[in-house]
């Protein structure tokens, strides 16, 4: 019994490897891509600061500087993961690669599981870049003050927009149409999911202790500035954010269980 | 062929592009949007260190409103030849006896209506909460300062293209583009506080013209000189895209389409 679960255990991951691996290779096969977002990022750092200006914000301080660039990062990873995924799921829709899982008989989860790990590298070239360009543009150096936990919530973000992301997924699937939901979600989803940090107003403090999406965010920003945000000792904030985690793959399990029964019942494979 | 025709192969372009545009309500819906969800976020970070005023929110909001509407005008004609080309449509549009400027032409006087109509409806609201009804009859005029000035927009989109044609991937030039002009655009901070040399590419570009003329007529401060500005622009970088989509436009008819 023991040696069979092992077996399936490693079918499972060695078939997560796998997509991992295409992920990863899908991710770097359009090089200028990856070029312009390293050019780009800087700029839109300097347009958002910029319009700062122009709302009369004339002088921000070194704090102010390194709650933005959380602000920045954490926009960043939500825009990264449901871009990545919304276009990601539509594409393979189009290109006819959702119609071979389902009829290969993979399991959606497995898919996006791996291709959500790819996105892992995204994710670090993302903070090397925003951390890069508020070190030029700032001449500020980035904190990082508990780096083991810094280095803890980072897996803990990356597991919940995961599942996050995968539950988006199927509302694509459902809706047909990625960037319209996404438009809409990633100025939703990021707010209550700890952006904006808790420092700047009594309200968001508020919603930053009580909505459960936040902790891994808020937990983030805390390892980064050695801050307490929502004072609430950190042991306590790991163990809601891992809790959210499991509700949120539970979640994820279901809403991919039940949209592929649908798309096998209803014979669209393929999407289309 | 007579005016008649010319016009009715006109208006069937039109329809045509405004059906492909109608498949997605969500997307008229998100152009509506876009400025609040923009400027409204960026009023709430800012309110945390610095009061935010009425005038504060309209300014921006008009600014967000002229980024967003030129950037989409700006990848108007680049992305329509790119799609053509990748559905293989390009070489046959090319080989039509129709030119291709009557079809670019149209295609992008249809998303220039959509740009203004989504520009009017989204500011109704604001323009008449600040300023009332004078607010409301100030937001006509600036109707036809916005046609005109995504005219040089397209202008420069057309003159992408050339480099579009050229390239595989028309994504990641365009993201750099947006995001370049997007800064260049000076039409949501002050360009006082740019360098000189950056200070001079943005009061050349028809971004900052057209939301500095707009934005004068909104707060009832009157127009600058620099409305010439903006019909010099309309003037120079339609007929750069022109000129340089020309070129591309020949080297295709020569060669076929790569």
């Amino acid at each position: 019994m023991v040696g069979l679960r092992e077996t399936c255990l490693r079918v499972v991951l060695s078939r997560i490897a796998l997509e991992f691996q295409r992920g990863v290779r899908l991710l770097f096969s359009k090089p200028a891509e990856n070029i312009a977002f390293v050019i780009s990022a800087p700029l839109w750092l300097a347009f958002f600061i910029l319009t700062l200006r122009g709302y009369g914000v004339v002088r921000l301080s070194q704090t102010d500087l390194q709650l933005f660039l959380w602000v920045a990062y954490a926009f960043t990873l939500y825009s990264t993961w449901l871009w990545g995924f919304g276009h990601g799921i539509m594409d393979e829709g189009y290109d006819g690669v959702l119609e071979y899982v389902l009829a290969g008989g993979e399991g959606l989860l497995t898919h996006f599981t791996g291709w959500g790990l790819a996105l892992i590298t995204y994710e670090l070239m993302d903070l090397a870049v925003i951390a890069a360009s508020f070190t030029v543009l700032f001449n500020t150096p980035v904190m990082f003050i508990n780096p083991i936990l810094f280095a803890t919530s980072i897996l803990l973000v990356t597991l919940e927009l995961l599942f996050t992301s995968v539950i988006y997924s199927m509302l694509v699937i459902r809706l047909r149409s990625n960037w319209v939901v996404t438009n809409i979600v990633q100025f939703i989803l990021p707010t209550l999911g700890g952006l904006i940090p808790g420092e700047v107003n009594g309200y968001v403090r508020l919603i930053n202790r009580y909505s459960p999406l936040a902790y891994p965010v808020v937990l983030m920003r805390e390892s980064a500035l050695g801050i307490n945000e929502i004072n609430i000792p950190l042991p306590m904030q790991l163990l809601y954010s891992v809790v959210i985690i499991i509700a949120l793959a539970l979640l994820a399990w279901l809403t991919v269980t039940l949209t592929t029964i649908r798309l096998r019942s209803s014979g669209q494979l393929g999407l289309y | 062929m007579r005016l008649r025709d010319w016009l009715s192969l006109f208006w069937a372009i039109m329809l045509n592009e405004l059906r492909i545009i109608a498949r997605e309500p969500g997307g008229l819906v998100i152009l509506l949007l876009m400025p609040y969800l923009v400027a409204g976020g960026m009023a709430f970070m800012a309110s945390f260190f610095t009061r935010v005023s009425g005038i504060d929110f309209i300014r921006e909001f008009i600014g967000f409103e002229v980024v967003m509407v030129s950037m989409i005008m700006v990848q108007t004609g680049a992305r329509f030849i790119s799609e053509e080309r990748s559905g293989g449509r390009l070489e046959h549009l090319i080989a039509t006896p129709v030119s291709m400027y009557i079809i670019l032409f149209a295609t992008s006087i249809v998303m220039v209506i959509v740009n203004i109509s989504a520009y009017l409806v989204a500011s109704l609201p604001v323009i008449y909460g600040v300023f009332g009804v004078i607010g409301l009859l100030r937001l006509i005029p600036t109707l036809v300062i916005m046609f005109i000035g995504l005219m040089p927009l397209y202008g420069i989109g057309l003159a992408l293209a050339g480099v579009v044609v050229r390239l595989r991937d028309v994504n990641a030039l365009m993201n750099v583009v947006t995001a370049l002009l997007s800064v260049l655009s000076g039409a949501t901070y002050p360009i006082y506080i740019l360098p000189k040399w950056v200070d001079a590419v943005v009061v050349a570009l028809p971004m900052y013209q057209m939301y500095q003329t707009a934005l004068g007529i909104v707060m009832g401060s009157g127009v600058t000189g620099l409305i010439y500005g903006l019909a010099a622009s309309t003037v120079a970088y339609l007929a750069l895209g022109v000129f340089t989509y020309g070129r591309v436009e020949r080297d295709m008819l020569k060669g076929g389409v790569k």
